[in-house]
């Protein structure tokens, strides 16, 4: 049923460039993942269980001087950590996490634009007739 | 986003900020004239001429709508920690969008979306649902921007909704008419620097009110969110701010930040603009002067959260108030109006800037997607620009209807076109550009799945009120469980059909850069 012409895939990209291209890629998306939603996982993972409290009511808004704040949901020792004034977990999503994507696109594109020098200097790229000769 | 308008906000004629916003509306109308274009490459690609930052800045303000202006800080204004999924789910999906699609859909070289579906898969089908899909992503968000653009321009003038709402349509519309892709960049560029200078400017003199680090007010809330967390010997001590799940659980949190993130690379108006650069290098580094643009904001909004919590005291903060809560900040901290009005000027630039794109994307889907590629393939140019022309203005008019009587939720009809997005040309466009055993067959089953469960989940959390997918996948997060399902469909259907031949070979290694 298959075609005769070789398929691209990621497994089978039919280049080494971008065989390498795709190697930064998925270290670029580990990391995004884990950036993203890994921190959020833990932070979940280790903190105090409850459903959410918020919009608080009038009441509960002026009863906020009595909740005990080890008791709200997500609360741990991990988000008592305060660094210059900001509670650990949102100086990582408000602030890091904006910063490791401009970081990681940076890096990205560093790495291709390499890639793609060497690729037209015939230094690492012997091209794709020997990547599908090879499938 | 923008319900209502806090009564102290809401009336009389505004001189200032109106004599600022009347400017930046005549600047717009001047640089899409002068930039007018009359060939079919500038009306939808600015003649591939634009450099990285320019069309940085262009995805920047394109991208910052009125919902991110000022829905942004008032939704965590109101909800404290859980809101930051908004922040990282609508600038984490640039990453992802910069490895997996930038490269290649610059490459690639035509006009929308649509056309690199369409000759992927190189079917008819796939074209006119790519289309349709485009059309009602365009749509359902231009709706919410024509909204409040309608309420800024009311609160300056003092106007009535309705006529605001006109009058804003009118030149947005009209101006996207008059120059295409060409002034609609052009207009985008100046339309960051209207937008961000009022968003971060005033920052820098409610931080100096407020006492926290007025130099760096991005830096400086820090100090005031620990009081908040922690100081009870505080008025404005909220412990359930900072608390990470306070305001929504972490499924809910990573849901909303997932489907953004996914939503991002299904976006028209996003992928429409990575055709207007000048080779693959400018559009790789475009999106990282474009997160750079959007992260500028981004940092910011937050501190005006928190800063507006801390000017007001002890006050309960209030829905009313969290809609408009960049501009109360302002009252808040005793600026003089004009220099208040200055964000408002920056809300309309950033509803003109994101309105612009959608229009220029919805409209393509229907005159070039639609009419061109189906429908009528023997059209001249010039007729061709010229059906681009009134479409754009049908368009418009239908948005402008629609934005007359907004729908209830807009803030979960924005979120659901990016659920739309995720479920439909996301999973087309990365399985399709990546892996080139997909079948047309597959393209079509994955966007029939994908518009059916966007269908679904929408009735099920606003009209069925279905518990389940109110929990799991609501209208606005919904890609969580959605993109997974099409995905799954799409990749039975390929192994059950018959692969692409050579010509989808030769396009993916043309796409990927190899025969180049």
């Amino acid at each position: 049923m298959r075609d005769a012409s070789p398929v691209f895939s990621v497994r089978h990209p039919g280049s080494d460039m971008v065989r390498r291209e795709i190697r930064f890629i998925a270290l670029i998306l580990l990391v995004w993942a884990l950036g993203s939603f890994g921190f959020i996982i833990v932070l979940w993972a280790i903190g105090t269980k409850g459903p959410p409290v918020l919009p608080l009511d009038a009441h509960g808004w002026e009863n906020r001087f009595n909740i005990d704040p080890a008791a709200l949901p997500g609360e741990s020792w991990l988000t008592r950590i305060d660094i210059i004034g900001f509670p650990l977990h949102w100086l990582w999503t408000g602030m890091v996490l904006l910063a490791l994507f401009i970081g990681l696109a940076v890096y990205f594109n560093v790495r291709v634009d390499a890639l793609r020098r060497d690729a037209s200097s015939g230094a690492t790229d012997a091209g794709p007739a020997r990547e599908i000769g090879r499938l | 986003m923008i319900d209502s308008l806090p009564v102290e906000l809401a009336t009389g004629f505004k001189l200032g900020p109106a004599i600022i916003v009347g400017l930046s509306l005549v600047l717009f109308v001047v640089v899409g004239i002068t930039s007018r274009v009359g060939s079919e490459e500038g009306f939808w690609v600015a003649d591939r001429g634009i450099g990285p930052v320019p069309n940085g800045m262009a995805l920047a303000s394109n991208w910052i709508s009125v919902a991110s202006f000022l829905g942004m800080a008032g939704m965590i204004y109101l909800h404290g920690f859980s809101s930051l999924s908004f922040v990282i789910g609508w600038t984490g999906g640039y990453a992802v969008f910069l490895v997996l699609l930038a490269a290649q859909i610059q490459r690639f070289g035509k006009y929308t979306a649509v056309d690199l579906i369409g000759d992927r898969y190189d079917s008819a089908t796939v074209w006119v649902l790519g289309a349709l899909v485009t059309i009602v992503i365009a749509f359902v968000y231009s709706v919410a921007q024509y909204q409040g653009i309608g309420l800024i321009i009311a609160w300056i003038f003092g106007l009535d909704y309705a006529i605001s709402t006109l009058v804003g349509a009118a030149i947005v519309t009209g101006y996207v008419i008059l120059s295409g892709m060409l002034g609609v960049i052009r207009n985008q560029v100046v339309q960051y620097l209207l937008l961000i200078i009022p968003f971060l400017v005033p920052l820098f003199f409610i931080a100096n009110r407020a006492g926290y680090l007025p130099l760096v007010p991005q830096l400086g809330y820090g100090q005031a969110l620990g009081e908040m967390a922690h100081d009870a010997g505080r008025a404005w001590y909220d412990p359930t701010f900072t608390a990470p799940f306070a305001g929504g659980s972490a499924y809910t949190f990573i849901a909303v930040a997932f489907t953004l993130m996914m939503g991002t690379l299904g976006l028209p108006h996003v992928i429409n603009r990575f055709y207007t650069v000048r080779n693959e290098r400018d559009a790789r580094w475009s999106v990282v002067w474009g997160l750079l643009f959007i992260s500028a904001l981004y940092w910011a909004a937050p501190a005006y959260a928190v800063l507006a919590r801390v000017l007001q005291g002890g006050a309960q903060p209030t829905a009313e108030h969290a809609d408009l809560v960049t501009i109360t900040a302002g009252h808040l901290a005793q600026l003089p109006a004009w220099f208040v009005g200055l964000i408002g000027a920056g809300a309309i630039a950033a509803g003109f800037s994101t309105t612009a794109g959608l229009l220029s994307s919805g409209a393509a889907a229907i005159s070039h997607d639609l009419f061109f590629r189906v429908l009528r393939p023997s059209a001249k140019p010039r007729q061709r620009i010229q059906i681009a022309r009134l479409t754009t203005g049908v368009l418009g008019l239908a948005i402008m209807v629609s934005a007359l009587q907004p729908p209830a939720l807009i803030a979960e009809v924005v979120g659901s076109a990016f659920s739309l997005a995720a479920a439909t040309l996301c999973p087309v466009l990365v399985l399709g550009v990546w892996w080139g055993r997909v079948t047309r067959q597959a393209a079509t089953a994955g966007l029939v799945t994908g518009l059916a469960l966007w269908v679904f989940t929408s009735w099920g959390d606003w009209y069925g009120h279905v518990e389940w997918v109110r929990h799991w996948a609501p209208a606005g997060a919904s890609a969580l469980v959605t993109l997974p399902v099409v995905i799954a469909v799409m990749v039975v259907v390929t192994l059950l059909t018959r692969a692409p031949g050579e010509e989808v070979q030769a396009l993916l290694r043309r796409l990927h850069g190899i025969d180049a």
